[in-house]
């Protein structure tokens, strides 16, 4: 791709877009804050800042694989996805242990 | 309008992430304001983590009490959600998952604790529940 070439303006959306063009313009950085993505059922995908568009990203992707695999599309990736031992975020431990102690 | 809370005697509560143990006599708590809040028997450890539903329900409810709405817990719970549809014996079944999906990404993670918990009641074979 010829680098001299402008990059498309940042579009911005106040109405939802569908969830294959949100997760197009998150993946080309042609997305801000303002975007709000549809996934489905009248549930909005959003962020609060710039600094969430990543994570807006991520969450996104995720809504589209189960929705792939309910279709019953071949996901390649499929073969990753094994259940392992449940990762305990360090806050959630802390909690746990609380929960643990004797009377 | 605040939140009542009737706990029993010793029962246990998170709220925002603290664990608060009442005392020997039954209490209640008025929640001011909006909270995290996660009644004790609503929580799993992660040794009784043994079935995909289990391990979905595990990372929901680790998002809800860090208050993350993605990272490693996302992914651990999408990963999860995956393996319950793609062996899911029927449409309405699938249909809740992509609910649950839908809730997680989009933050409602109390509303997802919640689906988890109807999804269990109607999980229709035992079978599903194992890997």
């Amino acid at each position: 791709m010829n680098s001299a070439m402008p990059r498309p303006p940042v579009l911005s959306a106040t109405d939802p877009v569908p969830l294959d063009e949100g997760i197009a313009r998150l993946e080309s950085g042609n997305a801000d804050a303002s975007i709000r993505i549809d996934f489905g059922a009248g549930i909005v995908g959003e962020v609060t800042d710039d600094s969430g568009l990543d994570g807006l990203l991520q969450r996104a992707r995720g809504v589209r694989l189960i929705q792939m695999i309910a279709r019953g599309e071949d996901i390649e990736s499929a073969a990753h996805l094994r259940s392992s031992k449940p990762v305990v975020h360090p806050l959630v431990k802390e909690i746990l242990d609380a929960l643990r102690q004797p009377d | 309008m605040p939140l009542k809370l009737s706990l029993k005697p010793t029962e246990a509560v998170v709220v925002n992430g603290a664990v608060i143990r009442n005392g020997e006599r039954r209490s209640t708590l008025l929640l001011e304001t909006k909270a995290r809040i996660l009644r004790e028997r609503d929580v799993m450890f992660p040794e009784e983590v043994n079935t995909n539903f289990e391990a979905a329900y595990f990372a929901v409810m680790q998002m809800y009490l860090t208050g993350e709405t993605d990272g490693p817990l996302y992914d651990a719970c999408i990963v999860a959600l995956a393996n319950i549809v793609r062996d899911a014996p029927s449409d309405e079944l699938c249909d809740e998952i992509m609910m649950i999906s839908r809730f997680v990404a989009s933050g409602q993670l109390y509303r997802a604790i919640g689906a988890c918990r109807k999804l269990e009641r109607e999980l229709p074979t035992p079978d599903l529940r194992d890997e």
